[in-house]
């Protein structure tokens, strides 16, 4: 068990050291690539800047708390896209039959498509969530191993949740439209605060649109440390990751059984 | 000489039609957008409640108009047509070549091309964001009056759209990579548009920034038309969209004549 | 009366050298340096009403520079012409309502659209009136026979059909001349048939002058009357098709597959290109052999179970073609028979 998780965690890295250095050898537009998505991210809080001017708080969160958000969304974001940057084209790649050339290798279906790609902006996302919680989150070693430890889970629950919305496609031919969707949803509400949503609304952003987990969660923790929180934000990320992959391999079932070819062929 | 005055018109009209015609194969494509708005204003409806309660307000609106006014300006920009990259594609390659030996303008061709795909995204967009904003805010009082001056707007809007996207296109003619450019341009208009909020209730600095900018007479004239109408601000807003229309119709001209002159002495 | 005159034209591109790098770009930027292509070097002729002229010539020979500079798209560095009695380059906007034009691969049909959708367009932008319209529409659907497919989007029509469909929206307007760059390229055996067949036709009943530019010999030999041979930017053959074909095109590629091996085999007449036990592949020029005398000595020799005949490659053509200087210098200033 202690060898197989070492091993996962080796070839994990195999393939992220690999995409990484092809990235850098491109290196001019590698920078360029993480610098734009810094800045794109730094322009979101504008809007925030300028409300607080108007408001004092939001629903008990203020400005601080909103740099925090935005931070652990970013790097929420940012590990998903560098570990898990296979998890964005997953529609495509079950619509075009593409799974055939992971099956025929000996390792792990699912992490392996998930790790086979990664987005180099992304690490702008994560330059960004650092700096923004060098700002905000009065950061200290301890801290800062902190907000890398609740990003990544952050990040476990996006690429799950980016895998349960994708492997739709499995049934239903090429869906990226409607997992998109999703994911757009996920993303938008993560980046607001908590307190704005009435209850109902909380519900849903705690167990079907996990944005609770993505980023509420995190500054949560950060701003006033509950082990009760954290444990439910690990709890979380470990039963969607599993019920992500309980969902992909049903599918994939499907798609060895042939039954896809047809779906595909409707198209 | 006025009979191909009118023929002329009738010819982009017809290249309006069309284009708006081939929008609807998209239709999966109208749906994502308008899903996007709906997540967008649901989102934005709890953001004001909370924020203005029941009597606050920012820039003399209250929460229901602030989010009517966030529907408005959304629907503004996400109706816009992406006609400039398929300009850019063009010039690059030098496939305009093949444009210009047609009996059209150019420049009023890709006009035509926009002013149809925006009229058919406009509508579908008002009118599901509108349903939406109704009932989770509730109506938006409007005086008819006020709906002519804004349907002007809005077309005056569109223009200004079309001509500052299309003379970034143009840059194509000098500059390899102009995308920089418009990922500018995007992140200009969610700050000096008025996307969230009215430009009137910016912090001074930026406000006075954005007063010199044309991207708010793209953006949220129409809008502030809609939710704060005076008969002042409203010649002020229209007289603003009429001048920079003009100015950028003329650097859009000369753009393309230097730039077409490249192209008849260097083909592609 | 001359639709097309041309004289010496000329065009030279410039192209901006860049070394490698960082610092190639700076370098370009500070003291650009330049590369000069001479795309046509110097051409003259003439076109008459109702002429059927192909411009023939391997890639890179300067038949797309020259039609453009015939529709107005380039202005050339040297030289003059004149299209309908208007110079191109400066009469753009006039001349596009007389002429007509297609251009390979770039299409002027909306993707999503049935056909009719565009040529009912291309109606508004000629300025077309309402019963003109109607008819000429009847007249362009009957000739090129598009009834099957006119209301089927563009995007679901073969590339022969939809070449159909270009060229009939570029003679929507009754242009007195065509330009038809590369119209048959990408096209299967059968299609090109029907495309050419359908351009003699608009040839004949409407004496539409046309002039297209090819580098496929099938084009010339089974559809234009006269030839204009360009190669390196030079005009080196003007001349007729029957001309050319009793000259130049004389040689054929004929593929032959044995019914059962045949390792021996002498071709006393022919040049063997590639000889298997399966089958041979020999050259024939046809001129100075009789085809059947060759045919004779092979079917003595093996079981023939399938035999093709090609036109070789045009670039084999120009090359023979140059390769006679004496014979194309006389034929170049007389003009063509």
């Amino acid at each position: 068990m202690l060898t197989e998780a070492k091993n996962t965690i080796k070839f994990i890295s195999q393939y992220f050291s690999a995409n990484l250095q092809s990235a850098m050898e491109y290196r001019g537009a590698f920078l360029s690539q993480v610098l734009f998505m810094f800045l794109n991210d730094l322009m979101l809080l504008f809007f925030w800047w300028v409300l607080f001017t108007k408001v004092e708080s939001l629903g008990g969160w203020n400005f601080q708390h909103v740099l925090l958000l935005h931070a652990a969304v970013s790097g929420s974001f940012a590990f998903q896209a560098l570990l898990f940057g296979g998890s964005f084209s997953l529609s495509r790649t079950i619509a075009e039959g593409r799974l055939d050339f992971y099956l025929a290798l000996p390792k792990p279906v699912l992490l392996h498509v998930l790790v086979s790609r990664s987005a180099p902006s992304a690490w702008g996302d994560l330059a960004f969530g650092l700096v923004m919680f060098w700002l905000a989150g009065s950061p200290s070693p301890g801290r800062i191993a902190a907000f890398l430890l609740l990003t990544f889970a952050g990040g476990v629950v996006m690429a799950s949740f980016t895998v349960l919305a994708k492997s739709l496609s499995f049934w239903l031919g090429h869906s990226s439209g409607l997992a998109d969707q999703l994911f757009e949803a996920l993303l938008s509400f993560s980046l607001y605060p908590e307190g704005i949503f009435s209850a109902g609304t909380r519900f849903l952003l705690y167990t079907l649109i996990p944005a609770a987990f993505v980023s509420y969660l995190p500054v949560k923790i950060l701003s006033e440390f509950s082990a009760l929180h954290a444990l439910l934000l690990i709890l979380f990320a470990l039963g969607i990751s599993l019920l992500a992959r309980f969902v992909f391999y049903r599918g994939l079932k499907r798609y060895e059984s042939g039954n896809l070819v047809a779906t595909i062929a409707a198209d | 000489m006025q009979l191909a005055g009118t023929r002329a018109l009738h010819k982009y009209l017809r290249v309006a039609e069309v284009s708006l015609t081939n929008r609807i194969v998209y239709v999966a494509d109208h749906l994502a957008s308008s899903l996007f708005l709906i997540l967008i204003l649901f989102i934005f409806s709890q953001l004001w409640r909370t924020v203005l309660g029941e009597g606050g307000e920012i820039a003399g609106l209250d929460s229901t108009r602030m989010l009517w006014y966030m529907l408005f300006t959304e629907v503004m920009t996400l109706s816009t047509p992406n006609s400039h990259r398929m300009v850019s594609e063009e010039v690059k390659s030098g496939d305009i070549a093949y444009k210009l030996v047609r009996p059209y303008s150019y420049i009023l061709y890709y006009f035509a091309v926009h002013c149809g795909e925006f009229a058919i995204r406009c509508l579908t967009n008002l009118t599901i964001g509108a349903v939406f904003a109704y009932f989770v805010m509730g109506p938006l009082p409007v005086h008819w009056a006020q709906l002519l001056w804004a349907a002007l707007s809005t077309c005056l809007a569109a223009a200004v759209n079309f001509l500052m996207s299309f003379s970034l296109a143009l840059l194509a003619f000098w500059l390899e990579d102009n995308r920089p450019f418009f990922w500018i341009q995007n992140k200009m208009i969610f700050i000096f548009g008025g996307l969230f909020i009215p430009v009137e209730a910016y912090p001074a600095g930026l406000r006075l920034v954005s007063y010199l900018l044309p991207l708010r007479y793209g953006v949220s004239a129409p809008a502030r038309l809609l939710v704060d109408f005076n008969l002042a601000m409203a010649c002020q807003l229209l007289t603003g969209q009429i001048i920079w229309t003009a100015l950028l119709g003329l650097l859009v001209w000369a753009m393309f004549r230097k730039g077409v002159r490249r192209v008849h002495v260097n083909g592609g | 009366m001359a639709v097309i005159e041309v004289q010496r034209l000329q065009k030279v591109f410039r192209a901006k050298t860049k070394e490698q790098g960082l610092r190639g770009s700076l370098k370009a930027l500070w003291r650009p340096t330049y590369n000069e292509i001479i795309a046509v070097k110097e051409i003259s002729f003439r076109v008459e009403t109702g002429e059927l002229l192909a411009f023939i010539g391997p890639n890179g020979a300067g038949k797309s520079t020259t039609i453009k500079m015939l529709t107005g798209i380039l202005t050339p560095t040297a030289g003059t012409a004149s299209v309908l009695g208007m110079v191109p380059w400066e009469k753009r906007r006039q001349l596009a309502y007389v002429i007509g034009s297609v251009f390979g691969q770039k299409s002027q049909l909306w993707y999503h659209l049935p056909a009719l959708d565009s040529f009912r367009l291309l109606g508004s932008i000629y300025e077309l009136e309402g019963k003109t319209y109607e008819k000429r529409l009847a007249q362009v659907v009957e000739l090129f026979e598009l009834d099957e497919f006119i209301k089927t989007p563009v995007r679901k029509l073969s590339l022969g059909q939809r070449m159909r469909c270009e060229i009939a929206a570029s003679i929507l307007h009754r242009p007195k001349v065509i330009f038809l760059d590369e119209p048959t390229i990408g096209l299967d055996v059968v299609a090109k048939l029907k495309i050419r067949e359908l351009i003699k036709r608009l040839n004949e009943e409407e004496k539409t002058t046309i002039f297209l530019t090819s580098h496929d010999a099938g084009d010339i030999e089974q559809l234009c009357r006269r030839v204009i041979v360009v190669n390196h930017g030079e005009m080196i053959l003007d001349t007729s098709t029957s001309y050319l074909k009793h000259n130049y095109l004389t040689t054929k590629i004929v593929n032959v597959r044995f019914a059962a091996p045949c390792p021996d085999l002498t071709l006393s007449q022919a040049e063997i290109i590639k000889h298997t036990e399966k089958g041979v592949k020999f050259r024939v020029d046809t001129k100075l052999v009789s085809i059947e005398n060759v045919l004779s000595e092979l079917f003595a020799q093996a079981h023939t179970a399938d035999i093709s005949v090609e036109e070789p490659p045009m670039e084999e053509i120009i090359r023979d073609i140059y390769g006679r200087p004496a014979e194309a210098g006389e034929q170049n200033a007389a003009g063509w028979n």
